[in-house]
């Protein structure tokens, strides 16, 4: 019981906040770290035990162990949407997604190893494949594209729909 | 030296969804394989955030009920590719979160951007030489720092320039908005100028070409202050 009433009084609290925020819509500033507050979820016994953390720890343990790759720098990370097209034992075949708004698609053959992570590899599968290029170096991690990747995307068939009725698909028989 | 970006935040404001702690982790879930770790603040509460590090790229997404942002450093460039992680995953979430019943509209979109450039040789007072008059700058005796702000307000936009000398890393922890990692930023252990841009748009629908096109102005913007100086 006590803890329900403990519950509603935080509600009221967020209530409050609600409002103030409503008011000020038109608010220029931007989140800042000072104001971030952060639950680490990634330690089951740190949800459980500890509160809010401060500011610093969140930028400071986003970051452990990162100094070991101090110096890869990448000049450039895409990632990109494709659909597997066609898989031998050797490779694996990708329509990949260049670019959605002028849907510019490029067929791109990877080994087969960068794709023995998804459970399945499968024609029509989705993937994500995310490129990140040096001078003399490119990585490619390959994610499944389950929930990010728009199938329909890939099925361009409208495009030829609208020849319907065109006769483009007459015999020539007169010249 | 070409300029750094020390740090840069791209924020996506629309209308407060309530139940947003109850259908996010729906939302981002299959994103979060794309993360090298993620965050909750405000957990079950109306104003949950949902933070997803992208430690290996130096950026982060933060997602809540009200706004979504990411949150990159060293350069502009690696964003405004096609296929960058402005486009996928940061727009590809903001179209899920939009697809929503519950979603109402976007109401106002931020872009802050800090640079950083080493200048050879400079220091306070050659800054204040190229700036402001000798009058106004023994005003205070003693002097120890300066920026200069600049404003423009136009009918549903407005853009903030603060611009001053640099004199190492440090100022960059003391500013209100820090680098996403530090140690991975390039060398900024110089002395030079530190710009500050900010532009703020009232607007109801935002493509990533907006996104585009606020990062040309303000890289156009940090080279006029440049030449000025």
């Amino acid at each position: 019981m006590e803890h329900s009433v403990v519950d509603e009084k935080h509600n009221i609290s967020v209530y409050e906040n609600f409002i103030e925020e409503r008011v000020d819509e038109n608010d220029t500033s931007f989140i800042s770290d000072e104001n971030i507050n952060i639950i680490d979820i990634s330690n089951a016994k740190n949800e459980l035990s500890s509160s809010l953390e401060d500011s610093g720890n969140f930028l400071k343990n986003f970051f452990l162990g990162k100094d070991v790759i101090l110096n890869e720098k990448w000049d450039f990370t895409a990632n990109i949407q494709g659909k597997i097209v066609h898989v031998n034992e050797e490779e694996v075949f990708v329509d990949c997604l260049l670019d959605i708004d002028k849907k510019i698609f490029e067929h791109r053959t990877f080994p087969i190893q960068l794709f023995t992570n998804l459970v399945e590899i499968v024609v029509n599968k989705t993937v994500l494949i995310k490129t990140k290029v040096k001078p003399g170096t490119i990585k490619i991690d390959v994610f499944p594209g389950d929930g990010i990747v728009k199938l329909e995307f890939f099925n361009q068939k409208n495009k030829w729909d609208i020849l319907n009725g065109s006769e483009l698909d007459n015999k020539l028989i007169k010249w | 030296m070409d300029k750094i970006v020390s740090v840069f935040q791209f924020e996506i404001r629309y209308n407060h969804i309530l139940n947003f702690s109850q259908i996010a982790r729906k939302i981002l879930s299959p994103y979060v394989k794309l993360a090298q770790s993620i965050k909750l603040e405000n957990q079950n509460t109306i104003n949950e955030q949902i933070i997803l590090n992208f430690e290996n790229d130096d950026y982060v997404i933060i997602v809540s009920w009200d706004r979504i942002l990411i949150k990159g450093q060293e350069s502009l460039d690696n964003y405004i590719i096609k296929n960058s992680p402005i486009e996928m995953p940061f727009f590809s979430i903001l179209n899920k979160i939009s697809s929503l019943e519950e979603f109402g509209s976007i109401q106002n979109i931020l872009l802050a951007v800090n640079y950083i450039k080493e200048i050879e040789k400079t220091n306070l007072s050659k800054f204040m030489e190229k700036t402001i008059q000798e009058t106004t700058s023994n005003v205070l005796d003693d002097l120890t720092d300066i920026a200069i702000t600049l404003e423009r307000n136009k009918k549903n936009e407005k853009v903030m320039l603060s611009f001053g000398p640099y004199s190492g890393p440090l100022e960059l922890s003391n500013r209100p908005l820090v680098p996403v990692n530090l140690k991975t930023l390039s060398n900024t252990n110089f002395s030079g100028v530190m710009l500050e841009y900010k532009c703020f748009k009232i607007v109801n629908k935002v493509t990533f070409n907006d996104f585009i096109n606020m990062t040309k102005e303000s890289n156009e913007l940090f080279k006029k202050v440049w030449n000025t100086l």
